[in-house]
């Protein structure tokens, strides 16, 4: 009974196999939504082998300030809002980040040395150098930084190129509780891009997945008048 | 081939006949896409035309011959249902 099953399946395959027209009349059918979903296939493909190439574009490294230690180099820090004290008295509300060692960061930061003369104080800091440039002669070697209305004296031994171009770094965590702790993370910076873009790709496959269904569905009836059609040509 | 066969095995022979032939020809289709993007790109990147990358053969391409062959099981059966036996009559 199974092999004359087969068999009668078989035949018929083979009957309308054989009936140009038919085949014809179900390419013509089937054809519109492979070619939707081909298309979109290939599209997402190109996207996914052309976004790996924007990775050359990436720098070496990124900073990253985070809740919680994620995998990466991560050091804790401690920020928040400060005053600056300048030298005609007047003071400047700026972001300032609470680290450990800050020579520990000079690769990242791009610490570069301001030579000041004030090697008798242990507290140093290490100004943006956006903030420096705007600031210029209203700086003195020390500087005096507020925080909740606690001021102590830094050493302004530094100036950072790279990151946090517009605060200040202070290397004194203990001494300033009463801030934000967090995570100060160093990245390959190709590794979040990298991320990023398979995100975003990933979306983009999603949302085309989705309207690949809806093509396909839309041509429900399509398929179903060409079965209709087989049925009669074999008839 | 109706001799001494009743309409509910006509129907899942039809049926699955139609099926497998919507999924040959939908595959067929599939191919053929692929190798006239293959081909169109492989003679543009021969001749110093770089447009877009070479496509790559992934398994996700069948997932719509897939679908059509599995969506024609039910249309076929249902449409047997309505119209088969008429024109078995018919013929």
């Amino acid at each position: 009974m199974r092999m004359w099953f087969v068999i009668q399946v078989l035949k018929v395959l083979l009957l309308s196999l054989f009936r140009k027209k038919l085949t014809l009349v179900i390419l013509l059918c089937v054809a519109p939504p492979i070619i939707i979903y081909s298309t979109i296939t290939f599209l997402t493909n190109t996207i996914v082998i052309k976004s790996e190439t924007l990775l050359i574009y990436s720098s070496s490294e990124s900073v990253l300030i985070s809740d919680k230690p994620l995998s990466g180099m991560c050091t804790v820090i401690r920020y928040g809002l400060a005053s600056l004290i300048l030298t005609n008295n007047t003071s400047l509300n700026t972001f300032l980040i609470a680290v450990g060692y800050l020579r520990n960061l000079s690769y990242v930061l791009n610490l570069e040395d301001l030579n000041s003369n004030c090697s008798h104080l242990s507290n140093i800091a290490s100004i943006g150098s956006s903030l420096f440039k705007r600031l210029g002669n209203a700086l003195q070697d020390t500087v005096n930084i507020c925080i909740d209305g606690v001021c102590t004296t830094y050493c302004l031994a530094y100036t950072h190129l790279s990151y946090f171009e517009d605060a200040l770094i202070i290397e004194n965590i203990e001494g300033v509780e009463n801030l934000n702790t967090s995570f100060l993370c160093i990245y390959a910076s190709k590794d979040i891009s990298k991320n990023i873009l398979v995100g975003i790709v990933n979306e983009v496959s999603n949302f085309f997945n989705i309207y690949i269904l809806i093509a396909i569905a839309g041509y429900i009836p399509v398929i179903s008048f060409a079965v209709v059609k087989t049925l009669n040509m074999l008839g | 081939m109706a001799e001494g066969t009743s309409i509910s095995i006509l129907s899942i022979v039809f049926t699955m006949a139609i099926s497998i032939l919507f999924g040959i020809i939908s595959t067929y289709s599939v191919v053929l896409s692929y190798f006239i993007v293959y081909i169109g790109l492989y003679i543009f990147n021969a001749l110093g035309i770089s447009l877009l990358s070479l496509p790559q053969l992934d398994a996700k391409l069948l997932i719509p011959s897939l679908s059509i062959t599995c969506i024609s099981i039910p249309i076929g059966y249902i449409v047997f249902k309505l119209r088969g036996q008429h024109v078995i009559e018919s013929s």
